[in-house]
């Protein structure tokens, strides 16, 4: 297959970026997303040209890494799939395929598709945590938990912290991925004595690393690539709600 | 597995359990001979890997060091196949350094640059691995050594020669690893051989 790629390319946080256009023939629709820009990396080391920056790392949607804007929408065309999982097999013969880094004012571009994504990290050491020492697993029927509220709490806990809800929302917001931290969370017994000041503090924490509001768009729950929906949100404002009594 | 085949693998609970148990000590004075003899280490390996003008891309050399771990110093592995593993590294790593090209410049983020860091971590430690690996000629835990079988195809280990757990020290880049046993001694059970018939 061929493919016309356009590239963003930015030499550091404070240069001007730039799309650059790369041909690519003889592509096998096999071929995933990522071993492309790879094929064109190795291709600009034969020319002795700077290789494309990307963020990758397990590359079986799991890691959270990868994240790029692809043709406009976070981690491609397709949806509950991470970058790594595209393959080229989604595109048309000679398609226009244009690639930016995740477009938000809290994930300032490192280099070329590479974004600074430690506001997240940060938001989690302000609270997404259970602080007491829990030791070793325990016997599985110590604690009672209904399976619908396990199964639910799992289902937030599958975020993988790529930041596509913040990519794909127009306020730039992270709400899905509070969301979901805060949900897992206070859906089980380990973490509801910290509930309260556990959403207090990460929505405070988000707040002060510039991420937007929630304008109830839904755009977040469109775009995650773990499926994660906006019921979560609602959980998180119930929780800040009533740590606010 | 990960660190046989690709280079990266888990620290050791023991290192962050050593570092836990430094914190709170100062650290060292950027000013200190400690911290400039590190720095100029690190800069010096950083300017040679940046000088690399070849066209090879770094992930080509990678993969092939891979294929040689892979194949030779794997979960089956014999004295022949892991002795023959060693000049193929060291060929490997004469063409890496004739061959390889790091486009771009030390003063920003160079995946290509960080890449060859790591190949030149995992080429040391894919000699270690071997070396290792030759030395223990006895088939143990989930390694199986071809030459150490009993008639039967069993694994057979060799306790009298290597009931011990063993740690290299490195002495620098192409020094000799020197080995540091420990005697395994069991006080309540017998050591007994698993058969998988």
């Amino acid at each position: 297959m061929r493919f016309v790629l356009k590239i963003w390319r930015q030499a550091g946080p404070r240069s001007k970026g730039y799309f650059q256009r790369f041909d690519t023939d003889q592509v096998s629709g096999d071929t995933s997303f990522l071993e492309l820009l790879d094929i064109i990396n190795n291709r600009l080391v034969k020319e002795g040209s700077e290789t494309i920056a990307y963020d990758h790392d397990c590359r079986e949607g799991i890691c959270g890494a990868c994240g790029l804007y692809i043709n406009g929408r976070p981690h491609g065309p397709d949806d509950g799939i991470t970058t790594c999982q595209l393959y080229m097999r989604r595109f048309r013969d000679g398609q226009e395929i244009t690639v930016e880094p995740w477009r938000s004012g809290a994930f300032p571009v490192i280099k070329d598709l590479m974004v600074d994504r430690r506001a997240f990290d940060k938001i989690m050491q302000a609270g997404g945590f259970v602080s007491v020492h829990t030791g070793s697993a325990p016997e599985a029927h110590t604690m009672l938990i209904t399976r619908e509220k396990a199964e639910e709490s799992m289902d937030a806990s599958a975020c993988i912290g790529c930041g596509a809800c913040v990519a794909s929302c127009k306020n730039g917001s992270a709400m899905l991925f509070v969301a979901s931290r805060v949900s897992a969370l206070s859906l089980i017994p380990q973490g509801k004595p910290e509930a309260a000041r556990r959403a207090r503090a990460m929505i405070a924490k988000m707040d002060a690393l510039g991420f937007g509001s929630c304008t109830n768009i839904g755009s977040c729950q469109m775009e995650c690539p773990k499926n994660i929906t906006v019921a979560h949100i609602a959980r998180l404002n119930r929780e800040f709600l009533y740590c606010k009594r | 597995m990960q660190g046989l085949a690709d280079g990266f693998f888990i620290l050791p609970y023991t290192l962050p359990g050593y570092l836990a148990g430094k914190v709170g000590e100062p650290c060292p004075d950027v000013a200190s001979e400690v911290f400039r003899e590190a720095r100029s280490a690190v800069v010096q390996r950083i300017t040679a890997l940046s000088a690399l003008q070849g066209t090879v891309p770094v992930d080509h050399f990678h993969r092939k060091l891979g294929g040689l771990l892979w194949e030779h110093a794997g979960i089956e592995r014999s004295a022949g196949g892991l002795a023959s593993v060693l000049p193929e590294i060291d060929q490997l790593e004469a063409s890496f350094l004739k061959e390889a090209g790091i486009p771009g410049s030390d003063k920003t983020v160079n995946q290509e640059l960080e890449k060859a860091i790591h190949l030149q971590d995992y080429l040391t430690l894919s000699r270690l691995m071997t070396t290792d690996a030759l030395h223990r000629e006895e088939s143990c835990g989930s390694h199986f050594r071809t030459e150490s079988q009993t008639a039967e195809g069993e694994a057979l280990r060799n306790d009298s020669r290597f009931q011990y757990v063993a740690a290299w020290e490195y002495g620098g880049e192409r020094e000799t690893p020197v080995l540091h046993t420990e005697p395994l001694v069991f006080e309540n059970i017998q050591v007994t051989d698993r058969k998988y018939r």
